[in-house]
């Protein structure tokens, strides 16, 4: 037995030791990432967790105070505290930009990835053309579309004016115009990122399929449908998953082009969550950061969700 | 040889450490002190502090150095609360005036107390509103830079032709904007938007209202004065046309700036900007514009010095020098966009000599909002309602104010504790 044992270490150190650099090579490949996804993830993930079960002080630590799970029942059920009203208005806000956003921000780019996959003469222009919004950064493409829409000098108020379509819409302080303008800018702004990855899927659905299609007589809608959509359906699924959690996670737009009105009706739930955070008033972190994680474990549900339809529906 | 080469790299990057770290602090042996200056001016007034700065540094090569960092006003706040606690403040920094009670509040400043005992820091040099709101239960936590109230521009040309007066009361602006019809696109465009709040409280004052209560605490806005002070924004658009609805940010100070607007209302920051447009305008106050008692909205500027900072005598003597230094230099900040606070300064005859300043306000008719901790949650809630006011036709004025009451109250409860 003894023996055995001996015999055992003596075989097996020398090759641990010697296979140690092959087993820690894929740990050193992903470790760059790791650390950057550490710091900036997990860590901030779970000290928001730890926060939001405090009444938090940003500056007098000795005064932070474990209050469990209060920060939660106060902006999810004590109905005439103003966190509850924050936090309901915010994610209804938030709600209605994703459902507003989504559908056209899958929509456009597949349409237009379509087109650009039939080839068209100058079609790489009409590709660089459509992305190149992608480039702008937040602040550049509110000031565009700010002076876009602006009421009384705005160039798209003038071309109605001159169709004698409407006179003088305020985009930006009145609805529904304000979510309409919010969502055309983000249209504008997102549509190459989705477009790039549907022409990559596009350009993956095999020839033949369209061909023995052709030979059964079938029309162009039924191509789409019965061809071009099943054959794209992960990168539809991925599209449309990174699509809704973009849009939860609107901020930029309306905070830097309506400020959020009129009446705080595109007021988004970020824009709560940062100025309880660190805007004007008292700070609150606790608050904020319990509005956050509600906020996140609604996109994982919602996300998930998605899957599974977009599962079953194939199947 | 690659060894050799890793071996020499390590050493010279252990020496670019060291020779990094030795710099910085200065402990006043015959070496630099160097001191860090967060500010807030990105526009026009941004170049001439860094000209200030740099002036400065010249005036005391090789004693002081100033090391300055601009940061947009829209992210200062929040660089500065996460900054502070972490002890990664800068020592001397610029806040605006309705913020430096918070921020004492929450222990994120130092109080002047001690250094100006040995300065020659005088409270007669300053506008007394201004002077006093660096004051926190006692302590001095700022000091002033600059003043920026609001007031109106006019087109000179515009006016003349119609042989129409320069306003100053409601009735008047009202008379005004009917003669011009004739003359000009627009009258006193408004934006609904951004600047419309510091226009409404510049109307809330001069009705008689008040912001806050007595203990600076909860709003008080929602009186029969406040009722006035934003029912009038509601009537000069809709009854008395003397701006078109629905304006948006930025919209009227281009009209303006194309001439095609009679009045524009807007800080004195705006200055360098419609000088640049080549509008033949002059400038005049608002002080009873809305109003019967005079009254003129302003911010203003002042030095604080964040708390938790590696801070020894001699830096702290730096940054007085330095703080001296700009506020006695403040005629050039004039030149910048600004009105100084520093009453010497404004009673000088380069100052009474500048074409725009001195027609612009009255500076004895200044006010400043409450400047309590509680301001932000009590009185901000009323700026989007402001703003329903002005797109609204049949806006309920009542309903506005007591949403922004509400709102208020509930913040301040939750700020209070109670």
């Amino acid at each position: 037995m003894r023996l055995n044992l001996k015999a055992s270490n003596v075989s097996t150190t020398p090759s641990a030791i010697r296979s140690l650099p092959k087993r820690l090579e894929p740990a050193l490949f992903i470790l760059p990432h790791l650390i950057i996804f550490s710091v900036f993830f997990i860590f901030p993930f779970f000290y928001g967790l730890v926060i939001s079960l405090y009444d938090w002080h940003h500056f007098f630590p000795e005064q932070r105070t474990f209050i469990g799970l209060d920060n939660y029942r106060r902006i999810l059920f004590e109905t005439d505290h103003i966190f509850y009203e924050y936090f309901w208005r915010g994610l209804r806000n938030t709600l209605t930009f994703v459902v507003l956003s989504v559908p056209p921000l899958v929509v456009f780019p597949l349409l237009i990835a379509s087109l650009i996959n039939t080839e068209p003469r100058g079609y790489k222009v009409f590709r660089a053309v459509f992305y190149l919004p992608s480039l702008f950064s937040i602040a550049t493409l509110v000031l565009i579309w700010r002076w876009v829409l602006n009421t009384n000098l705005g160039v798209l108020n003038l071309t109605l004016a001159q169709l004698g379509i409407g006179t003088n819409i305020a985009w930006l302080s009145s609805q529904p115009f304000a979510w309409l303008s919010l969502v055309m800018m983000t249209i504008w702004w997102t549509i190459g990122g989705n477009m790039i990855i549907f022409t990559a899927a596009l350009k993956d659905v095999p020839d033949m399929l369209y061909e023995s299609a052709d030979i059964d007589g079938a029309n162009l809608f039924q191509k789409f449908f019965r061809i071009t959509l099943p054959s794209i359906r992960n990168q539809l699924v991925y599209i449309f998953i990174m699509t809704t959690l973009a849009s939860f996670n609107v901020f930029g737009q309306p905070q830097l082009a309506t400020g959020g009105g009129p009446q705080q009706t595109t007021t988004v739930l970020m824009m709560y969550i940062r100025n309880i955070a660190f805007g004007g008033g008292r700070p609150r972190p606790g608050i904020a950061t319990a509005m956050a994680v509600c906020m996140g474990l609604l996109m994982i549900l919602i996300s998930i969700a998605q899957t599974r339809i977009i599962k079953r529906m194939g199947d | 040889m690659k060894k050799i080469i890793m071996s020499f790299m390590l050493v010279f990057s252990i020496a670019l450490l060291a020779a990094c770290s030795g710099d910085d602090n200065g402990n006043g042996n015959g070496q630099v002190t160097a001191i860090t200056f967060w500010n807030i001016f990105t526009g026009p007034d941004g170049q001439e502090m860094v000209a200030m700065i740099n002036d400065f540094n010249a005036q005391h090569e090789g004693e002081i150095r100033v090391l300055t960092q601009t940061i947009p006003s829209a992210d200062f706040y929040e660089v500065m609360n996460t900054a502070v606690p972490q002890g990664q403040g800068p020592d001397v920094a610029i806040m605006h005036l309705d913020n430096i009670q918070r921020y004492a509040s929450l222990s994120m400043l130092d109080h002047f107390d001690d250094l100006l005992a040995s300065a020659d820091f005088d409270a007669e040099d300053y506008i007394p509103a201004v002077w006093n709101a660096g004051l926190y239960d006692g302590r001095r936590y700022g000091i002033p830079l600059d003043v920026h109230p609001i007031g109106m521009f006019y087109n000179i040309d515009v006016l003349a032709a119609a042989n129409v007066e320069v306003p100053t009361t409601t009735a008047e602006l009202i008379a005004a904007c009917d003669a011009l019809a004739a003359h000009v696109t627009h009258c006193l465009p408004l934006s609904a938007m951004w600047p419309s709040q510091t226009l409404f409280t510049a109307s809330l004052f001069q009705n008689n209202g008040v912001d806050l209560d007595e203990n600076g605490e909860y709003p008080a806005f929602n009186t029969p004065e406040g009722f006035a002070a934003l029912k009038i924004f509601n009537d000069l658009i809709y009854t008395h046309g003397v701006s078109i609805p629905n304006v948006g940010v930025d919209e009227d100070l281009a009209f303006f700036r194309q001439g095609n607007a009679a009045f524009h209302i807007n800080g004195i920051w705006m200055l360098n900007g419609i000088i640049e447009s080549g509008v033949n305008f002059g400038t005049a106050p608002i002080a009873q514009l809305f109003g019967d008692t005079p009254a003129t909205w302003a911010g203003s500027h002042q030095f604080v010095m964040p708390r938790g900072r590696n801070i020894n005598p001699e830096k702290q003597a730096a940054i007085l020098t330095f703080i001296e230094f700009i506020t006695s230099n403040s005629l050039r900040w004039a030149n910048a966009g600004q009105i100084p606070a520093n009453l010497r300064v404004l009673e000088s005859a380069e100052f009474q000599a500048l074409p725009y300043h001195g027609t612009f306000v009255d500076v004895s008719t200044i006010r400043f909002v409450n400047a309590s901790p509680y301001f932000d949650d009590a009185f901000t809630p009323i700026y989007s309602r402001v703003t329903a006011a002005m797109t609204s036709p049949g806006a309920n004025i009542q309903a506005l104010l007591d949403a922004a009451e509400l709102e208020g109250i509930q913040r301040v409860d939750d700020a209070l504790g109670n």
